[in-house]
């Protein structure tokens, strides 16, 4: 089966599979174009571990669409959770680790020995936090509106606090701050950053396996999100091409009318892009395509501080996670720190402190690595484009971070069998507050009629979650049936 | 543009001298003579006679690259790209929204270069949007001093001073001339003589010797302004503010008169904002009772706003006050009766008075 295509998805990420699937379920003939050998993205299993493949991007998943799960079929395709709901567990430098687990009371306890100030509030914290998630899932879940006065004043005074402030109101504790400095730089924000505090109720909108900001692992790692979008983009009559780089878009009186891939010229009415917005736009697009004032804003908004990854291969269990198996490790220092380190990292220079997210997925799930330990570090702020090259610094970072792991994890150094070191990704633009408020259309389309983003660059907050694709794909289908102009 | 020191045209030791009263003006960063007597007197002058003015404050941009023509195609609102070398064109340029950056001349000076010429500069603009391309814009303004010659016989001066004036509207030549390179241009409503500055008190002198025969007199930028408003012409910054944002669509092309400026079947940055722009409006001329009326001063008509002055002068030509004015299609048939604050008037058609071109040369008449 092969042409004419209603619609060509660019790049077979997560997101582009799903925004296939759904537009080919809908009843279009749909193409999908990947560069790579592998489809997948960050989320395939690109990168050796001794005999093991690891992916490129987080190990876990905290934002993946339940209804995309749900029209796809992925629970029927493949998609099994190992780990429902990783806690959040703070590793002290001394002390108890700070394990703010689902259970209030429980999560309220471990808080206790930090602050009893801190742990009488924690359940109200928590408890607001979730009701003002669920309030924003009107916007977050799809192409809603807040009804409730009270949330839109909360949604407005978010957008204006940083994650920084927004901790300082709830807690007085230094090491309850830190276990929440992590997801405080989500997307290469700053916790001083204005709006940053918007990244934690974001968190909270979102749900895992039926679980209000849950963070779940599926049994194979985030390559098998991959195998079961596959399999749903198969069975709705999608076309695959692997190793077919698409070289520009065709445009025709503004509007997009196919893409150039391999020397061939293949028509569509609309183009689906689960690349970045600036290589869609700037590199795909022909020059002038795109206003000068959108185009050169895109050139200035460079990202530049973002996430390294260093997956090590273990023959041995990490203390902290034999102490809790379902957890994420957060290991930072202080909340200021990581905001002069986010500086230090905007600068280009390594930071001197840094916040690690620790995951250890064959702690629950033995079929990943038999006989083995994969333990997955996601570490920020990182510069992108550091003066010296990341070459060089992979292995000093990698030594440091083994060294900080340690503490928590004695004899650690010597259990490595084999390590892999993921530099932070380049090519991504700038992501603030603005970008997780604005509306999804506003995300999703472009100037370019019937060209849509459907990757991590329209999502509100840049991680694997498929709902911008699942939007898209209803505009594409909208405009393919002519509802809209 | 920020404050920058106020810098002297090539021209200014002889400006200097001829400007009696001292009256001195800024205008784009540069000392010019507002007038060197009477500025009306000095506007009547330019209709009637020869008159020279220093025009070395306008803005003018070198836009070089292998793509330049491609830029110049998408950033102008008609298609600079399709130029001969020599020729011009006017045309506006747009924001991303489709609101009105600038308006000005774009000449065509070899196959990979342009030159835009503007009252008001835009170089971060065009050098950021020239850059998507691989083209530089480089503000080339004190590189060339330029002197206007205006008038009905601006041409046999010329002439008589031993420059072939037989130059078609909007175009430009260059010419060497008695051991001076110049450059002769018809890009307004007379020539322009453009110099390099060390060269530029020669050539004021020779022009000078040559239109004593003429009555020829130096103006000051008031009567130029003058003329212009008088010929019916928009400037941008006197008649209207730019958009100065990426995004904003106001001003829109239809909202100034300035759609007779946009080629709407070209494709141009900010083409689907402007076709998406309401209704047009037109640019026509105000003939008031009594002073000039503030600019965006509403008119009305039977009590209903039909629409906006924009710059407005007392012109001793026509011995009245004027106005620009955008105003509604059932207000443009000449002799509408209009009040603009509290001032009655009426609409009339541009240009309010022919534009002083220059009579062609070499067709028997001569110097009067």
């Amino acid at each position: 089966m092969s042409g004419p295509f209603d619609a060509i998805v660019v790049g077979a990420s997560p997101g582009g599979l799903v925004a296939a699937a759904y537009l080919a379920q809908a009843g279009a003939h749909v193409l999908v174009l990947e560069a790579e050998a592998q489809i997948g993205g960050s989320a395939a299993n690109t990168r050796s571990l001794g005999d093991l493949a690891v992916p490129a991007g987080a190990h876990t998943l905290c934002a993946l669409d339940p209804r995309v799960v749900k029209d796809l079929k992925l629970a029927r395709r493949g998609l099994k959770f190992v780990a429902r709901d990783l806690a959040q567990i703070g590793l002290r430098s001394e002390g108890k680790p700070l394990a703010l687990v689902r259970d209030v009371h429980a999560a309220s306890r471990a808080v206790e020995t930090v602050s009893a100030r801190d742990a009488a509030r924690f359940g109200e914290f928590r408890h607001e936090l979730f009701a003002l998630g669920r309030a924003l899932r009107a916007i977050w879940w799809d192409e809603g509106e807040l009804d409730a006065a009270a949330h839109r004043d909360e949604l407005r005074r978010l957008k204006v606090t940083s994650a920084a402030a927004y901790l300082d109101s709830a807690f007085e504790s230094e090491a309850l701050k830190a276990a929440f400095a992590f997801d405080a730089m989500e997307g290469g924000m700053s916790p001083a950053d204005a709006g940053s505090s918007l990244l934690f109720a974001w968190r909270a909108a979102q749900e895992m396996c039926g679980l209000q900001g849950a963070v779940a692992v599926p049994r194979g790692g985030p390559a098998a999100l991959v195998a079961s979008l596959f399999a749903a983009a198969k069975a709705a009559g999608v076309e695959i091409r692997t190793q077919t780089p698409v070289a520009s878009l065709l445009l025709s009186d503004g509007a997009v009318s196919g893409v150039v891939a391999g020397n061939e010229e293949i028509p569509a009415r609309v183009v689906l892009s689960s690349v970045s917005r600036r290589h869609t736009l700037l590199t795909l697009a022909p020059s002038g395509a795109v206003g000068f004032a959108t185009a050169s804003r895109l050139l200035e908004r460079v990202e530049r501080v973002g996430a390294a990854k260093l997956v090590l291969a273990l023959d041995a269990l990490p203390a902290f996670a034999a102490a809790f198996p379902s957890g994420r490790f957060v290991v930072a220092e202080r909340l200021e720190n990581c905001i002069a380190a986010h500086g230090d990292a905007r600068a280009g220079r390594l930071p001197s402190d840094l916040a690690l997210e620790a995951v250890v997925p064959t702690a629950f799930d033995s079929s990943l690595a038999p006989g083995h330990h994969i333990l997955s570090v996601l570490i920020r702020p990182l510069p992108i484009s550091p003066a010296e090259d990341w070459e060089t610094l992979a292995l000093r970072l990698s030594e440091r971070v083994v060294a900080t792991l340690e503490r928590h994890a004695p004899g650690l150094p010597s259990s490595i069998v084999a390590q892999n070191f993921v530099a932070p990704a380049t090519g991504g633009e700038m992501f603030d507050a603005a970008h997780i408020a604005a509306g999804w259309r506003e995300r999703i389309a472009t100037p370019i009629g019937g060209l849509f983003l459907c990757g991590e660059a329209a999502e509100p907050v840049p991680v694997t979650s498929g709902r911008a694709a699942r939007i898209a794909a209803a505009m594409a289908w909208a405009l393919l049936k002519g509802e809209v102009r | 543009m920020t404050a920058e020191l106020l810098r002297a045209t090539p021209f200014h030791a002889r400006t200097a001298e001829a400007n009696r009263l001292n009256r001195w003006e800024n205008r784009g960063g540069f000392t010019l003579a507002a007038s060197y007597a009477d500025a009306h007197a000095e506007a009547v002058a330019a209709r009637f006679g020869a008159a020279l003015a220093d025009v070395s404050w306008r803005w003018r941009a070198a836009v070089v690259g292998a793509r330049a023509g491609e830029f110049v195609s998408r950033l102008f609102t008609r298609d600079a790209s399709q130029l001969a070398p020599g020729a011009a064109v006017e045309a506006l340029w747009l924001n991303d929204a489709g609101g009105v950056r600038g308006l000005g001349t774009i000449v065509r000076m070899g196959q990979e270069s342009f030159l835009v010429i503007s009252e008001l500069a835009d170089p971060d603009w065009m050098t950021k949007s020239a850059a998507l391309y691989g083209v530089t814009v480089r503000d080339v303004t004190a590189e060339e001093g330029v002197l206007a010659l205006v008038g009905p016989y601006a041409g046999n001066l010329l002439q008589a001073a031993g420059l072939d004036a037989n130059l078609e509207p909007r175009a430009l030549r260059k010419f060497f001339w008695k051991g001076l390179d110049v450059t002769l241009s018809r890009l307004g409503s007379g020539f322009e003589l453009w110099c390099p500055p060390d060269d530029a008190l020669i050539v004021w002198d020779r022009l000078v010797a040559a239109g004593r025969a003429y009555a020829l007199r130096p103006v000051g930028i008031a009567a130029m302004d003058l003329l212009d408003l008088e010929s019916g012409v928009p400037r941008a910054g006197r008649d209207f503010t730019p958009a100065r944002d990426g995004f904003s669509s106001e001003p829109s092309p239809q909202s100034l008169g300035l759609a007779g400026f946009v080629d709407r079947g070209h494709a141009f940055n900010g083409r689907a904002g402007h076709l998406a722009a309401g209704a047009e409006r037109n640019l026509v001329g105000i003939l008031l009772d009594s002073e000039t009326p503030a600019p965006q001063t509403a008119l009305m008509r039977d009590g209903r706003a039909v629409g906006r002055t924009l710059g407005s002068l007392n012109s001793p030509a026509m011995g009245r006050a004027i106005a620009l004015a955008v105003v509604d299609a059932d207000a443009i048939a000449p002799g509408t009766a209009l009040v603009a604050g509290g001032t009655a008037g009426h609409v009339c058609a541009l240009p309010f008075l022919p534009i002083p071109v220059p009579i062609p040369t070499g067709d028997g008449r001569s110097a009067p």
